[in-house]
């Protein structure tokens, strides 16, 4: 009960129209429902009734005080055939949904995680199954029943079931087919749990969000498919109960006839119903959906300047890109978080800067605000100064234009950044027409092999496609594609955090190279301070949204002066470590950062002072700001 | 099933093969043909002892991951044995291996993945007392889950029973992982990469956390990774793993202070120190692990070995990737020129120590010749001339012969260390 509430809390977190449009479907379903619970006491009459106390209605008499929906043909009261034909959509709808997850999800299950034969056998079954025109496979199913066991409730039911488990099994078995390869299940293995404990606890809690999604949509288009069986004449049979679809059919002559209530009625019943049935499903994809659940935290304001602007390190030499008190937030379930939080760096021609701390600290926010590359929801401000324009103010449009030709980012997972269905050759001629559209074939060429062997990769694999080069060759054909167009400032988001030792060490190389021969700048995410000392001039350490210091490699590393550059230093793992030393805690939460300096929480050195002012920047010297209280 | 009797070492493995048959097209499967196989494992032999823990290192694609999953018997055996605690586990099923799986269990490198999120903390730590009906009752096993967790450092427990894995750190949640795999006190425990996905600032917590486990509860561990730094504080033995082999296997103190396969010196050497003066070390081996469905002749690791000589194997694919590596020095210009001069090179790619490189259009053997002269007068110490017979033109190409009488390295003992080169095949007799 408490994983239910789980998945459906963040469906009563909605706000805004969202809110507004599930408690409109909300609402239409739960008139039905009552209606068809109480049909026998709402209801003025019985579904067939065409008279009352031995006297009989008129025919097609119009809506009055005495029939409010008027009568029928058949002297039928058209109100209450609404009520009773809710009773009989959802008994149907209900058993019909029931029915089939309880065929199409068990099915689903084993199929997917136990794979081999019956696999491919259900797969078979059900793919024929969903080629079948799905309206005919109803009728054909209905045809066959009421032969058998009549055209009631339960005949309709079948019918529509026999549509529906194969959507369930789909759904079912290709969230299996991800989820049993998680380690959380080769878990349930691993501790000895039996086969069918392992679906139940930890295959089937995992998938089971998919269903009530599949079924709210289902239980509307089921609604539909009955009043289509009906309005063909082989759905319910009319002397068993009363049906929407049914009198729709019947309702067709009499609006010809002038009579418009004995068919508009039932119409707009439906209407109501599938609407508000499709409001509830779609309201719930959205909240069980993790793809379209981040959209609801746009709304996100600008929060109060708390802290000291921050110091760069300012150092003779020409900066490329100047960062100056960069504030990086976007929204969360519980309001803004501040990632950047006043940051201020300045990267030199030629220079590699390190960007190290631990997750959650801000690294990546960061590299990704310099190049107007955050996701929707975020919003950022103070300046970031790249050819004298501040690139924060800049348009998407305009940023866009700039990314390529003179700003560069090479990311994290190389496989996932070039299209498995182009080849090689293909990716360099689409960067490079982009944004020099005047060159020749023969010059496009020429660029791209010229880059590509700068990363160590042969002409003879030019027109190979992606999968067939190892995992650091992929990374060497992206660094090739991010510097084909010769960008100055590059930004590097852990570029070698996917690779085994041997090829980090061979991209470090290539990277050096890079700096040698073309001058080009880099800012360098890692959280290998390790990789910092063999690859970078200068290093930022960031903690919780800040600097917290900065300056050349071999001063920061002999002489650290920050607690947490400490700290950090002394839990790397190399060959020459000594002894375990880790930091207790872990960095906190951006949403609601500690008062003060925000190491305070973890720092060994920590004074009464710490905890209630935040420290102003110092610069120590040579280019060497530092934000810690030891130092002012 | 025979009870912990102490006499045999916990586990065994002898000559352990684990191949995954690949599927191929649908119309191979229908013809019935034969696609071959990844030899992940392909013939490890090892022992661990009681109490001890070896590291087993190597980088993706050595196999290392699949030879801890086969000493579970989490993936089917191909061939050889697994003895846990003398009993050859290899060949059981599932339903035989249940009872044994509360004595061996595993610890995931990714935290934020090993734990159901469905499931509390306190449910998925208490589950493997469940499944294997060990507390009497729900008070028992809440007080057994408790126990666990404050003894992985999740104190007070109240305090984590009830959250799910998504309200942890991934320290926190790793640790918790460590409290399932304890709760039921096993011998044996696989770590797989254990710290590598956390952030440096708790590794070396988690790597205390478990070499207390061991100590108080006995453990023996198979730590699995790729980073020699952390297995030099956590492990006894080393064994050093590449394309489904181990290739060097000896006394942790040994490996570090004295390497001797040309691939554990060069995992060494490019582990990142923290040192500013230290630079980027320039002459590692180049390339990346081969595909282990059709490995290179002789010794796997020869195409990438700096000190590579005449026995290692050398055959056609090293000449294809000496023509490669040829033309990425040259010019786009100087490239189109050369490689005008030899055909199609796929001749070339098929692990034989006799291939032939077709001519270009036009031209003869004599160039390719000529082009082959011109590599070697220019890298005439590359190791593969050591390996190459003869360069003969024949009409409209060039066949090449290379040493036929190549060697598989077996494991040589070069003192208290096992190691798989060539360059040892003399010590064995000492």
């Amino acid at each position: 009960m408490r994983g239910l509430r789980r998945v459906l809390a963040p469906l009563f977190a909605a706000r805004g129209l969202p809110r507004v449009l599930l408690w409109v479907g909300l609402s239409l379903t739960a008139i039905f429902v009552v209606l068809a619970i109480f049909a026998p006491l709402i209801a003025p009459y019985g579904f067939d009734q065409y008279a009352a106390d031995g006297v009989r209605f008129p025919q097609q008499a119009a809506p009055s005080i005495h029939h409010l929906l008027g009568t029928t043909v058949q002297s039928d009261d058209v109100l209450s055939r609404i009520i009773w034909g809710a009773r009989t959509s959802i008994e149907v709808v209900l058993l019909a949904l029931l029915l089939s997850i309880a065929i199409g999800v068990p099915l689903g299950l084993i199929s997917g995680y136990f794979g081999g034969w019956l696999d491919r056998v259900l797969v078979l079954i059900n793919d024929s199954l969903i080629a079948f025109p799905y309206l005919l496979l109803a009728i054909v199913i209905a045809f066959l029943l009421q032969g058998s066991i009549g055209g009631g409730v339960a005949t309709a039911a079948i019918a529509i079931t026999v549509i529906y488990i194969p959507q369930y099994f789909r759904v079912v078995r290709n969230s299996v087919l991800s989820v049993r390869e998680e380690p959380y299940v080769e878990a349930g293995r691993v501790i000895g749990a039996r086969p069918r404990t392992v679906i139940r606890r930890y295959v089937f809690t995992n998938v089971v969000q998919s269903v009530p999604v599949l079924a709210s949509l289902n239980a509307a288009d089921a609604i539909l498919t009955l009043a289509a069986l009906s309005f063909l004449g082989i759905g319910i049979d009319p002397s068993a109960a009363a049906e929407w679809g049914y009198d729709i059919s019947r309702g067709i002559d009499d609006a010809q006839a002038g009579y418009w209530w004995t068919g508009l009625f039932p119409g707009l019943a439906i209407i109501l119903l599938v609407t508000g049935l499709t409001l509830v499903g779609e309201s719930l994809n959205d909240s069980i959906n993790p793809l379209l659940r981040q959209r609801r935290f746009t709304d996100t304001t600008l929060p109060d300047a708390g802290v000291e602007p921050a110091m760069a390190a300012e150092a003779p030499g020409n900066a490329v890109i100047r960062v100056r008190d960069l504030r990086v937030w976007y929204g969360s379930e519980r309001g803004p978080v501040q990632a950047v939080d006043g940051v201020s760096l300045d990267v030199r021609q030629g220079e590699t800067v390190g960007v190290v701390g631990e997750s959650g600290c801000g690294k990546s926010t960061l590299a990704r605000g310099l190049l107007g590359l955050l996701p929707a929801g975020a919003v950022s401000d103070g300046i970031v100064e790249f050819d004298g324009q501040n690139l924060v103010t800049l348009s998407s449009e305009e940023m866009r234009w700039l990314r390529g030709p003179s700003l560069g980012m090479i990311f994290q997972e190389p496989m996932t950044r070039l299209d498995p269905l182009m080849r090689v050759s293909a990716h360099f001629a689409e960067a490079l027409r982009v944004h020099q559209p005047e060159l020749s074939d023969e010059q496009v060429r020429r660029r791209s092999l010229d880059a590509l062997a700068q990363m160590g990769i042969p002409p003879t694999r030019f027109d190979n496609y992606p999968y067939e080069f190892s995992g650091g060759m992929r990374q060497r054909i992206l660094i090739a594609l991010t510097l084909v167009l010769g960008p100055r400032f590059v930004v590097a988001d852990e570029p070698t955090t996917a690779l085994d030792v041997l090829v980090e060490a061979q991209i470090l190389q290539i990277l050096a190279d890079v700096k040698a021969n073309f001058d080009t700048s880099i800012l360098f995410i890692t959280h290998n301070l390790g990789i910092v000392a063999e690859a970078c001039d200068r290093v930022a350490v960031m903690y919780a949204g800040r600097i917290v210091e900065q300056g050349p490699v071999s001063t920061v590393f002999s002489q650290p002066q920050h607690p947490y550059t400490r700290e950090l230093l002394a839990s790397t793992i190399s060959l020459t470590t000594t002894g375990l030393h880790y930091i207790e805690g872990s960095p906190p939460d951006l949403f609601s950062p500690p008062t003060g300096c925000r190491f305070h929480p973890r720092c060994p050195n920590v004074m009464d002072i710490c905890s209630e002012r935040f420290p102003q920047p110092v610069d120590l010297g040579g280019g060497h700001p530092v934000e810690c209280w030891l130092h002012v | 099933m025979s009870e912990p009797t102490g006499e045999h070492p916990l586990l065994e493995l002898a000559d352990l093969r684990v191949h995954f048959g690949l599927r191929g097209s649908f119309l191979q499967r229908m013809v019935g043909r034969d696609v071959g196989a990844v030899k992940a494992v392909d013939g490890v032999t090892l022992t661990l002892r009681r109490g001890e823990v070896l590291g087993v290192v190597g980088e993706s694609g050595s196999g290392k991951t699949t030879l801890g999953r086969a000493a579970l018997r989490t993936v089917p055996v191909t061939s050889g044995s697994v003895r846990f605690d003398g009993v050859d586990i290899s060949g059981l099923r599932e339903s035989e291996l249940r009872p044994l799986r509360r004595r061996m269990q595993m610890v995931f490198q990714d935290p934020n993945a090993s734990l159901n999120p469905a499931m509390t903390i306190g449910q998925a730590v208490g589950h493997p007392l469940q499944v294997h009906h060990i507390a009497r009752d729900a008070a028992e096993r809440r007080d057994r889950v408790a126990a666990a967790l404050e003894r992985v450092g999740l104190g007070p427990a109240e305090r984590y029973l009830d959250k799910y894995p998504g309200d942890l750190s991934g320290g926190q949640k790793q640790r918790a992982v460590l409290a399932r795999a304890v709760i039921c006190e096993p011998d044996l425990l696989v770590a797989d990469e254990p710290v590598s996905m956390l952030d440096m600032s708790v590794r070396a917590r988690i790597l205390e956390l478990m070499l207390d486990l061991k100590r108080d509860l006995g453990l023996t561990f198979l730590y699995v990774t790729h980073d020699l730094a952390t297995a030099k504080f956590f492990c006894d033995t080393i064994a050093i793993m590449y394309l489904g082999r181990i290739v060097e296997y000896g006394p942790a103190e040994q490996i570090y202070a004295e390497p001797r396969h040309p691939y554990t010196q060069a995992l060494l050497r490019a582990i990142p120190e923290p040192d500013p003066s230290r630079a980027v070390p320039r002459d590692l081996p180049r390339g990346e692990i081969p595909d282990a469905a059709s490995p290179p002749l002789g010794c796997s690791f020869h195409p990438r070995c700096p000190v590579a000589f005449e026995p290692c194997g050398w055959e056609g694919r090293d000449l294809a990737d000496l023509l490669e590596r040829h033309w990425v020095s040259r010019s786009p210009e100087t490239y189109e020129v050369e490689r005008a001069a030899v055909g199609g090179l796929s001749q070339l790619e098929v692990p034989a120590t006799t291939v032939r490189v077709p001519a270009g259009s036009g031209r003869t053997g004599e160039d390719v010749v000529s082009l082959l002269e011109t590599i070697r007068g220019e890298s005439p110490t590359d190791p593969i001339w050591r390996g190459v017979r003869n360069i003969r033109p024949d009409g409209d190409g060039v066949t090449v012969d290379f040493r036929d009488d190549y060697v598989d390295p077996p494991l040589y003992d070069v003192g208290d260390v096992r190691v798989a080169c060539l360059r040892y095949r003399g010590d064995t007799a000492k």
